[in-house]
């Protein structure tokens, strides 16, 4: 009977891992014909003209900064250096237990003035509004500690743009990205409610933005490495191609451009989830679909900024696993959605890709690997064929991989040819060194969505070098 | 230009505003009022192509079609003189969208004909014309415009009333009389606009270092809130840690 049921696990474990990868190929084929497209598009945008006309859409960038001391002035720097004609900073200190508005005030010359603002969206108490002496557009609200989501909200309270652009604090851009993502809106107003861009991770994204295109090195040990293929993945393997479809399921919080009107008429940034960005671009959707309207949220395969990824396992850890309880979370309370054809390819594809691709994907994990165990200690277990099954994952994966890393690759020619000899040759052993941290971190969140947890675990910031 | 694929007629748009001449300039005025390509794109171009386009741009004000008046009433902000008897015309047009941009045009101009135009439209009927309206009198009037833009803080629309208290702060001290009437307003909106814009202007800063018992300064915490005052006791705080900026 045992070995009845391992044949039907392995089985289902087998057609599992062919649905999965053959979805993730087929993105993977689409990504690149949409990747070809945007490159030309790329190519023939005229970024002199639309930064220099006044016709282009003024932006308010928000951000939300907890306890960011440590780099809170470089990113801001990045933020105010962006090569825009019109736009605002506002950045909100979530009650922040470090120096965080101390640095700012010092950095940006800050005074605290008074500013009488709509308060559309509730939000814990604002205790001080600051405005620099040398930045015109820059913003600085000082709240009662809320969360993400609360700051996103009260900077939206102050935001006076027709489109907000939310920004993770640790982030620094390329001072062209809003130009390259608000081309999009500004050519379909009408349609383009939201936006969204690739960016990198690295330990110390300063460091790296500020090396020349072309001669940019990836930087740091394996996890720095494996965690920026898993980027890359994310953005040229699936969302290019998500995107195409009509069903570009998630917003990261690190870039995203949203029609503020829309903000407004789906209720802002949720408090009630873990995180915000997913549900946000869940809630859009769902919003849109059920009301049949004419809507476009793009993804660009353009790398736009680079974030702080973690420098350790536990970190890594302690986010992958926040992100694993936000996406169950998301993906069940839009449970409506799947499969239901009321909701076109969101509800089609998106929302069911995500599930068995994201939700349940620990559990098939978890009983692959526990058949495992049951078949050694059987004495069912046979090495040569379980090694060549793993080699042909690792290969699959590392084909996908490759896809990812050539889609980059031909639209922004960004790395040293070295650096990404590099990454082609250690893709193979992602399986092996990376995969069972992710799936750690996996199961470790889903038994935190089904204990109800909803903390965020904040990693602290990586130390940087001298630079 | 004409393909269906709005990226393909943006990069047509913008190889014409590449190439300039006056050929490509009739292209583009043509994109712009049949509508080929986003009319955002072709207005871009023309604009940098500022000032060989101005002529071919006003037959666009009489265009039937709304979105074009439009077009040609807000590409015309660089060229002063051009057009002016028209784009007066404009601002009583059907279209809200077209009374907009000649107003917003018309604030970069001068002359009491213009300033006439203006003020009236501040009494429009949609509020993002009067959000203009706001603006460019302020510009064009200064310190006559003050008492109209004023009212303006008590408009419903919050648009608005952000765009007179943008206005009133760049008229700065000529629009104080103006301020100071309406510290004891029914409206709240009012009395907090008025006083953020002292606040704004260094009036309040003023008070607090020449005089701060005041009973002037008194009535604009009383119109802007405790944390209106808090504010500025916590930057005479800093001005007075520096002395030579306090001399300043």
């Amino acid at each position: 009977v045992i070995e009845h049921l391992l044949v039907v696990v392995v089985l289902s474990c087998f057609v599992y891992l062919l649905l999965v990868n053959g979805l993730a190929l087929v993105f993977v084929l689409i990504g690149a014909v949409e990747n070809n497209v945007r490159k030309h598009e790329e190519d023939s945008a005229d970024y002199a003209t639309l930064g220099a006309s006044r016709f282009t859409i003024p932006v308010s960038i928000i951000v939300a900064a907890y306890n960011e001391a440590t780099v809170i002035e470089s990113t801001m720097s990045s933020f105010l250096g962006f090569d825009y004609p019109e736009f605002e900073v506002i950045v909100v200190n979530d009650g922040s237990s470090d120096d965080t508005l101390e640095v700012l005030c010092e950095a940006f010359e800050l005074a605290p003035y008074e500013v009488f603002v709509r308060h559309i969206f509730p939000t814990q108490p604002v205790r001080a509004l600051y405005r620099s002496a040398r930045y015109p557009n820059l913003v600085v609200v000082d709240k009662e500690n809320g969360g993400k989501a609360d700051s996103w909200n009260a900077a939206l309270n102050v935001a006076r743009f027709r489109y907000v652009c939310g920004v993770d604090a640790d982030t620094v851009f390329d001072p062209k990205a809003l130009l390259k993502v608000m081309r999009f809106p500004m050519n379909d107003p009408a349609r383009v409610v939201g936006v969204t861009s690739q960016i990198a991770t690295a330990k110390e994204p300063e460091h790296v933005l500020a090396m020349p295109v072309g001669q940019r090195r990836v930087e740091g040990g394996l996890l720095a490495i494996y965690q920026h293929l898993d980027f890359l993945r994310a953005f040229l393997n699936n969302r290019l191609a998500w995107s195409k479809f009509g069903f570009m399921m998630c917003s990261p919080g690190g870039f995203q451009i949203w029609r503020r009107d829309v903000l407004e008429e789906v209720g802002g940034y949720s408090t009630a989830f873990t995180c915000e960005d997913i549900e946000l671009t869940f809630r859009v959707h769902e919003k849109f679909r059920r009301e049949r309207r004419d809507y476009v949220i793009h993804c660009l395969p353009d790398s736009v900024g680079v974030t702080e990824g973690p420098d350790n396992i536990s970190k890594l850890v302690s986010q992958r696993e926040r992100w694993q309880r936000v996406i169950n979370e998301t993906v069940v309370h839009y449970r409506r959605m799947w499969f239901n054809p009321h909701y076109g390819s969101v509800g089609m594809v998106g929302a069911p890709f995500y599930l068995f691709t994201e939700v349940l994907s620990p559990f098939v994990e978890l009983l692959a690997l526990g058949s495992l165990v049951v078949a050694v200690a059987l004495g069912l277990f046979e090495l040569d064929v379980f090694l060549v099954v793993l080699a042909a994952m690792a290969f699959t994966n590392a084909a996908l991989t490759a896809g990812a890393i050539l889609l980059d690759d031909v639209q922004s020619r960004l790395y040293r040819v070295r650096d990404l000899v590099r990454l082609l040759l250690l893709s193979p052993l992602d399986l092996i060194l990376y995969r069972p941290i992710i799936t750690w971190a996996r199961m470790k969140g889903t038994w935190g969505y089904l204990r109800g947890d909803k903390s965020w675990y904040r990693f602290d910031r990586n130390v940087r070098a001298e630079t | 230009l004409k393909d269906d694929d709005q990226e393909i007629a943006a990069a047509a748009l913008r190889t014409l505003g590449d190439i300039g001449d006056d050929w490509s300039i009739e292209l583009l005025v043509d994109a712009l009022r049949l509508g080929l390509g986003p009319r955002s794109r072709a207005a871009s171009e023309l604009e940098q192509l500022a000032p060989a386009p101005g002529p071919r741009l006003v037959p666009l004000l009489r265009d039937w079609n709304p979105a074009v008046r439009f077009w040609g009433a807000t590409l015309l902000g660089p060229y002063p003189g051009l057009a002016e008897s028209t784009l007066i015309d404009l601002t009583w047009d059907s279209d809200p969208n077209v009374r907009a941009a000649a107003v917003e045009t018309l604030g970069s101009r001068s002359g009491s004909a213009v300033g006439a135009a203006l003020l009236a439209r501040l009494d429009d009927s949609e509020w993002f014309v009067r959000v203009h309206a706001a603006r460019a009198a302020g510009h064009v009037l200064g310190a006559e415009a003050a008492p109209t833009t004023t009212r303006l803080l008590a408009d419903e629309r919050w648009w608005v009333r952000t765009a007179a208290k943008d206005a009133l702060r760049a008229m700065g001290t000529d629009a104080i009389p103006s301020l100071l009437s309406v510290l004891g307003h029914e409206d709240a909106f009012t009395r907090n606009g008025a006083a953020e814009v002292l606040q704004d202007i260094g009036f309040v800063d003023f008070l607090v270092l020449d005089d701060p018992a005041s009973p002037l300064l008194a009535r604009i915490y009383a119109a802007g809130g405790e944390r209106l005052r808090q504010a500025a006791e916590a930057r005479m705080e800093n001005v007075a840690a520096t002395e030579g900026v306090r001399a300043a």
